[in-house]
């Protein structure tokens, strides 16, 4: 914090008499680390966007490369189908059964 | 010499950075372009290889159930003439002799997707005259009948002897509803 304070009053004091070559020369060294510093945070910016993109890519086709086999709906239902059929095989067996084994019933009369 | 390197350097590096910058914009734009056209492909690729595996499971099916679908087939593509002498098969079988009334076709029922066959319903009304026990078993192989069908109506009554009835005789009416993929020509 003291750095800080001490950095700004020094750069204050040189501003203010920027027609000393002295002062001059500080300003100008302040003013290239700035640029240092802003190139190297651009840089480091950049980097780590750089890297995040490519990050999102690589788990992105990860997960949906594999091929997906959630299908679309059954258009026939194989059960439906071979229950329908056996229900219409027992409707026969059970047709053939009652030719020979007629109801027991009365005349009501 | 000295005047020319300090008048026109700093413009070469200005110019180098603009190119710098135009190069890094073309790059990113390259980028973006092969990823949409990774992207566009992939989604070709999954698309066709969804469709081929759904295309397999069908013939895999198609296969399977050949025999249950022509069994199917031959029950539900049932013609109207085969339908009645099933209906009078079933007199024959009760020792019952069946007299067909009505034959009539009735109001078709929609599918479900147009390449879906309708579904005919054919109405049947169908009388007869025998003992008591008899007729309950016509009326029971007309419930049993191995078609696609409902008997939605039944009626029995005795036949007074004075109305030229035997002693013990009576008539049903019995309505049958058998249902058919095949063609009904009006």
């Amino acid at each position: 914090m003291r750095f800080f304070k001490r950095t700004w009053e020094r750069l204050r004091h040189a501003y203010q008499n920027r027609h000393e070559p002295e002062c001059v020369h500080v300003l100008a060294d302040a003013y290239w680390r700035i640029l240092l510093l802003t190139t190297a945070l651009i840089v480091f910016v950049a980097v780590w966007y750089g890297f995040w993109q490519l990050m999102t890519i690589t788990s992105g086709s990860a997960a949906s490369s594999p091929v997906s086999t959630s299908a679309a709906p059954p258009i026939l239902d194989r059960e439906a189908l071979e229950s329908t059929v056996n229900g219409f095989s027992e409707r026969r067996a059970r047709y053939e059964f009652l030719i020979d084994n007629p109801p027991k019933v009365s005349d009501p009369r | 010499m000295r005047n020319f390197q300090e008048t026109y350097l700093p413009w070469f590096i200005l110019a180098l950075a603009f190119a710098a910058c135009g190069a890094v914009g073309y790059f990113a734009w390259s980028i973006s372009d092969a990823e949409a056209a990774r992207v566009s492909s992939e989604a070709t690729a999954l698309e066709e290889a969804s469709k081929f595996e759904v295309d397999l499971r069908i013939r895999a099916l198609a296969r399977e159930t050949r025999e249950a679908r022509d069994a199917l087939e031959s029950i539900a593509r049932t013609e109207v003439i085969s339908i009645v002498e099933a209906v009078e098969a079933a007199g024959d079988d009760a020792g019952v002799r069946f007299e067909i009334l009505q034959v009539a076709a009735g109001t078709p029922i929609p599918a479900a997707a147009p390449e879906v066959p309708t579904i005919q319903p054919v109405n049947i009304v169908v009388t007869a005259q025998g003992t008591f026990p008899k007729l309950v078993h016509a009326a029971t192989l007309l419930h049993a009948l191995p078609l696609p069908s409902e008997v939605y109506q039944m009626q029995f009554e005795r036949i007074p002897p004075e109305a030229g009835g035997s002693a013990g005789g009576w008539r049903f009416v019995v309505r049958v509803r058998v249902f058919t993929i095949a063609e009904i020509s009006s």
